[in-house]
This record gives C-alpha cells, structure tokens and sequence, in this order.
C-alpha cells in the first residue's frame, strides 16, 4: 500500500474523486475527513479547480430551501445564445453607452423630456406575462465632455444633475413605451417604438437618449409598458395611471391585462 | 448492490429519481425537444442562480450572465455529458467555475480567466466518475453541519443565504453590515466544512469499492 499523507493533498484528493486511490487508503481518508480538521477544510476551500465534488456540495447546499425559478426572459435568451455561434457577450451595453455619450456629448443626446414613468418591483427581473420584458438603466454624471458612466440599480439615489440610459431586452418583438411616473404629477410617457427581440438601448432619432433628471426630486418610477400588438397612448395612460410610487405594482392592477411590465426606481436627490 | 444498516450520518448508494429524471430529460433534449431543456433549466435553475449569489463581488446583473452562460455552456456540451443522470451537479460546476472565471477576469485581465476555465468537456467527466450518492442523505447531512456551527457570524450568514434563499450574499453584507469579501469567506468556510463530509462518504464509497 502507498503511504498518504494524514492531511489531504492535491495528489490523494484527486485520487480520491477519480477512483484510483486504493480501497484501503481510502478507508484510511474517510475516517481522518470524517472527524473535524481545519487543515483540510483549509485546503478543499483553497484548492483552486472547479470539479465534480463542488457540483455535489452545491447540489446538496440547493437542496436547503428553495431558489430563486426560472422566468421566460432568461429562457428566452439561452435560447437565443443557443442559436447564435460562440457566446461573445460581455459587459458590452455599459461601455457602448459610453462611447456612444463621449463621441455625441450629453447634451446632443438627451430625450425630449416629455413625460417621464417610474415603476416599483426591483427591475432586476421582469414580470413575464404577454412579452418577457427587462429594464436597465445606466446612471450618467459628470461634465459632458468627460461624463461618468455607472450601472444603474433599482432603488439609489441619485443626483439630479445626471441623467438615465435606458435599455430594454425583450423575449420578443413588441410595441414598447417607457414612462416615468411619480407620486404627484400626471405620467410621463417619453418614448414608445416597436422593438426587435433582445436588447435595445434606447434611441431618439438613431442617437443615444438619456434621460435628465435636473428638476426632479424624490422617488421616480420609470416602467417598460411592452405588448405584442398595438400599444396605443390611451392604453399607457390608463396603465401609467395605477403606477404611481409608493403603491405596490402587482400584475392584477386594472388596466395592466396583457401588458408586460418591468419597473426600476431611482430617488432623486 | 450490498445493503447496509440505516445509519444517520452515511449517505447510502441508492439512485436517485431527481436524477432519472435529469436523465430522461437530457435524452428528449439531445432528440431536440424544447420542452426537455425548459425542465432541465426550471429544475436547476434555483441552485445555479445560487451558487452565482454566494460570490458577494457579482452583482445582480453578473449573477444573471453566470446563469445564463451556465445554461447555455450546459445546453451545447449536453451530448458529451458522460452521466445523463448527474446534468444537475455537473451544471452546478459550471455555474461555480463561470463566476469564478469572471471574478478572475476582472481581477487580472482575459488571459488569466482563460487559463481558469476548465472546459465544460472535462467536468463531465469528473461528474461521471463520482460514486452515486442519496440526495435526501445528503441533505440530513448538510443540515446537521449547519447545527453544529458554533452561534455567530458564520452561522448567521449560512442561515440567511442557505435556510432562508432570499438574500444574495451581497444583499447579506449590506445587512449585517459586513465587508463582502468577509460574507464571501464565511460562505466558502462553511462549504469546505460541507465539502469535507461528503469527501468523506466519497473516500468511504471508494473504500467499499465504489
């Protein structure tokens, strides 16, 4: 029999997860892991590779309560990746607004404010009901020839000399319209296109928009109204009407039927 | 198959139907049934989108591309998948060694993560070659080294992220007012404790000539 080490090692451990360390030398590695060690506990929450015993611990640790399920948007898009040839996706959409607001200046690209909307659930998942819908934003601060560009997160505070990029991802294509809504005031709606499946950032006459917040003060909703047909301007009044902060946003809302909605929330200050 | 007493605290070698299940699926999707990779995504998309939480240096938007990239690495691979019946922990692998590769990246440039991510291919091959365990056993397992941790900080943190689910461990930093790094390593502590009894009844298999 070949010595092994008290201690598990890199060699023993790998041994023992492919099966060539032998019956007796196990039995010897099950009694030692069985009884408290920190040395090795050191060494497997340091020993560096992913591997199948990780896949196990995780799937008992799963097993513990449940997890957060699936929805349609997400679905939607690993399928879409499927479809398309090596995943190349990376944290592209923060830095193409970024370029997109150096090379245009903040000024040139902000929206016709019209009539802004805000929304309440986090927005980090959509209510996927007629169209799986998201909303994202990024915050823009800063001088225009040199602006800040940071990911947005539902519910911050923000400064109300920066402005907001919008971004919608759909499972399909839909009609969509984006609004702001806050507890006084009638409902902004400041953009409304048809949109192609995946994600769009939001554009006014081909340039990237941002949204100004300079005027503004206190919780503001901005919602994704997204339908597969028509989305007319009475229809989006009559949902922007039962959106207004603090209340609560649930699917069952009148006027919300056959809508999708994703909503995020900024304070401004 | 030999059958053993009931004892607590072992895992006993007897399938498991969550992985029948899996494997049926598995089978239906590699026909090109979409409704096999819906059920393969519905079932482990929970424990995917947790094992992406636990890394408190993700935020909600990287969780969500580990799980998708997760998904879809698991979805192109599917038919070099040696055990059908184990896509769960083999998916849960994946998912670790995306968020993993993505911490790598930015902490020190694409090279690196490069080098980190082990190929889907050969992760299958690990996951087929571990000795088939009971999840239910695994589970009362879990549960008791859960007990056992002394009340504090740890325990706290496992309670929050594992018992209850619904904090990220981002989420958990910001609530006990601890660094993330911090909640992070608390996490992988208690994991490596996890890892260390089911190591245990690996080499204990093993021994019986698993």
């Amino acid at each position: 029999m070949t010595h092994i080490p008290t201690h598990l090692g890199p060699r023993a451990y790998r041994r023992l997860l492919d099966g060539t360390l032998e019956e007796g030398e196990a039995r010897e590695m099950a009694r030692h892991l069985e009884r408290e060690c920190e040395v090795c506990e050191a060494f497997l929450a340091t020993c560096g590779e992913v591997d199948a015993l990780d896949g196990q611990v995780d799937g008992a640790l799963a097993a513990l309560s449940p997890g957060a399920d699936g929805h349609d948007l997400e679905f939607a898009r690993i399928e879409r990746a499927l479809r398309t040839p090596p995943p190349q996706r990376r944290r592209a959409p923060v830095l193409a607004v970024a370029a997109a607001v150096a090379v245009a200046g903040i000024a040139g690209l902000v929206a016709s404010r019209i009539h802004p909307t805000g929304g309440g659930w986090t927005g980090e998942k959509g209510v996927a009901r007629a169209v799986p819908l998201r909303l994202r934003f990024v915050v823009i601060e800063g001088l225009p020839a040199r602006p800040g560009v940071e990911k947005g997160t539902s519910g911050e505070v923000v400064d109300s000399s920066a402005s907001l990029q919008f971004e919608v991802e759909l499972g399909r294509s839909a009609d969509v319209a984006l609004v702001r809504v806050s507890a006084a005031g009638a409902p902004e709606p400041f953009f409304r296109q048809r949109l192609r499946a995946g994600r769009t950032s939001v554009t006014v006459g081909g340039s990237p928009a941002a949204y100004p917040l300079r005027e503004l003060a206190g919780p503001q909703r901005f919602v994704a109204i997204a339908a597969e047909g028509p989305l007319d301007g009475e229809r989006i009044a009559r949902a922007a009407a039962v959106l207004a902060p603090p209340g609560r946003l649930v699917p069952e809302l009148p006027g919300l039927d056959g809508l999708s909605l994703d909503v995020v929330e900024v304070t401004v200050r | 198959m030999s059958v053993r007493p009931p004892v607590t605290a072992k895992i006993l070698l007897l399938p498991s139907s969550r992985g029948e299940e899996d494997a049926s699926c598995v089978a239906r999707a590699l026909s090109g049934e979409r409704a096999a990779f819906r059920a393969l995504y519905d079932q482990h998309r929970p424990g995917v989108h947790r094992v992406a939480r636990a890394f408190a240096a993700l935020d909600a938007d990287d969780v969500d591309d580990v799980v998708q990239e997760s998904f879809v690495r698991a979805f192109r691979s599917l038919s070099r998948l040696k055990d059908p019946a184990r896509f769960g922990p083999w998916v849960l692998t994946i998912a670790r060694n995306r968020a993993l590769s993505r911490l790598a990246r930015r902490r020190a440039g694409e090279q690196l993560a490069g080098d980190l991510a082990r190929e889907v291919e050969a992760l299958a091959e690990d996951a087929a070659a571990m000795p088939e365990t009971h999840p239910e056993a695994e589970l009362a397992l879990v549960r008791r080294v859960i007990a056992e941790l002394p009340d504090g900080g740890e325990k706290e943190t496992v309670r929050l992220f594992y018992l209850e689910g619904q904090l990220s461990a981002r989420e958990i930093a910001m609530r006990l007012g601890v660094g993330k790094s911090a909640i992070t390593m608390r996490l992988e502590r208690f994991r490596a404790k996890v890892k260390r009894r089911i190591l245990a009844e690996v080499a204990r298999l093993r021994g019986e000539g698993s």
